[in-house]
């Protein structure tokens, strides 16, 4: 019990030093967003341009993974351990941070969501060459955001499974990697086959069966990251 | 940061997706929007109707979404969607330029060649990207403009 309580509070601070550390992430994130706004709405209006929902998601997909890449590195895990924070409650944290970082995300563009629709009737009220429309319902609204969630959490995950190898192991999985990477831009075949069974596993998908699909490559992603980290030496 | 500012920004955050969700339409309600009695003519064109024509190019009607049609009517019509925020129609029929190109001696192609004269800006509130993956709610985008040919004209593209 005493244990178990200790175990908790480690878990806690540990998740409160990550918070400490995503504050300047999140900061980012916002910048971004409220910058594409402005850009959007007020600097230089481009004749067309998509909706915070849509860049919320991109920037999503480029941020985490590399969020992943930095938290996976030698020197940051290395700074988490202290007794009685262990590898097991390290990857723990890790794994709540892919499942929480990206819905506070989601949540956040569909507060810029509501920001944009306010700019573009202000708009609307001084220009006559601005026009919008929604293009949103409510099943598409929750379908986006679930698939969009379960999307951003199984490339997360992915990465930070690749970086949590790559870190104790650059060599060899270095090498895969660029032996990867080249086959796939130097080998027709073999960039055939990898977009045929990437084609086969999304290709004319439900939502179940798809957030499926994401949920259990994500769940084999966490399985695969968590052996090079428990393997890891710690001084 | 101080824990009540943290509760009070996670309390916005779940509003913002109740208040996106509350302010979107339901499927049914979208899909009457973008019925074909929600469209309103903006420019029309005599064409021959006793021909089998083909319509050769379109060009984009870049920044809206456009959709071809082939309708019971007479005449090549460009119709607007009437349920779009500001006053589109009116601002179409004074600024369109659309102009037909027959191929001479069949005059059974014709090029259309249409342009804004004017800038125009456009903001799409649309959805996560993702849903295009399901064929459902790539029904559900809906098309801002509509180019209208009779029965007995097709498109070539």
């Amino acid at each position: 019990m005493l244990s178990q309580n200790s175990r908790l509070r480690a878990m806690k601070a540990l998740l409160y030093g990550y918070y400490l550390d995503f504050k300047l992430f999140f900061e980012i994130y916002f910048s971004i967003l409220l910058g594409l706004i402005i850009s959007k709405f007020l600097i230089t209006p481009s004749a067309s341009s998509s909706s915070s929902l849509n860049s919320a998601l991109i920037n999503c997909m480029i941020m985490l993974p590399v969020a992943m890449m930095v938290i996976t590195s030698n020197s940051e895990l290395k700074k988490k351990f202290s007794f009685p924070v262990d590898r097991d409650l390290l990857v723990l944290c890790h794994i709540l941070l892919i499942l929480v970082l990206p819905l506070v995300m989601l949540l956040m563009s569909c507060f810029f969501y509501l920001v944009e629709l306010l700019l573009a009737e202000l708009t609307l009220s001084v220009t006559t060459n601005f026009f919008y429309s929604l293009a949103i319902t409510k099943s598409s609204f929750l379908i986006g955001f679930a698939i969009s969630y379960m999307a951003i959490v199984c490339i997360t995950a992915l990465t930070w499974m690749v970086s949590a190898w790559f870190y104790r192991h650059k060599v060899p999985v270095g090498v895969i990697g660029a032996a990867f990477i080249l086959g796939l831009i130097y080998l027709d075949d073999f960039r055939d086959s990898v977009f045929g069974l990437i084609g086969r596993l999304f290709h004319n998908p439900t939502p179940g069966l798809l957030s499926l699909k994401l949920a259990v490559i994500t769940l084999a992603a966490f399985a695969l990251g968590y052996i090079p980290i428990k393997r890891m030496e710690v001084k | 940061m101080n824990k009540w500012v943290m509760i009070a920004l996670s309390i916005a955050l779940a509003l913002s997706f109740a208040l996106v969700y509350a302010l979107s339409p339901s499927d049914e309600a979208f899909l009457s929007r973008y019925a074909s009695g929600e469209y309103i003519t903006v420019a029309a064109f005599d064409v021959p109707l006793d021909i089998n024509g083909i319509v050769d190019t379109v060009n984009t009607m870049y920044p809206f979404t456009m959709k071809k049609v082939r309708m019971d009517i007479d005449k090549l019509e460009v119709r607007v969607n009437r349920n779009i925020s500001g006053n589109l129609a009116d601002f179409l029929k004074a600024n369109l330029d659309v102009k037909l190109f027959f191929v001479p001696e069949t005059y059974d192609r014709l090029n259309t060649e249409i342009r804004f004269p004017r800038s125009v800006y456009r903001f799409s509130a649309e959805t996560f990207a993702i849903v295009g993956w399901f064929e459902h709610f790539r029904e559900l985008l809906g098309n801002e403009i509509l180019i209208c040919v009779p029965m007995n004209y097709t498109f070539a593209e």
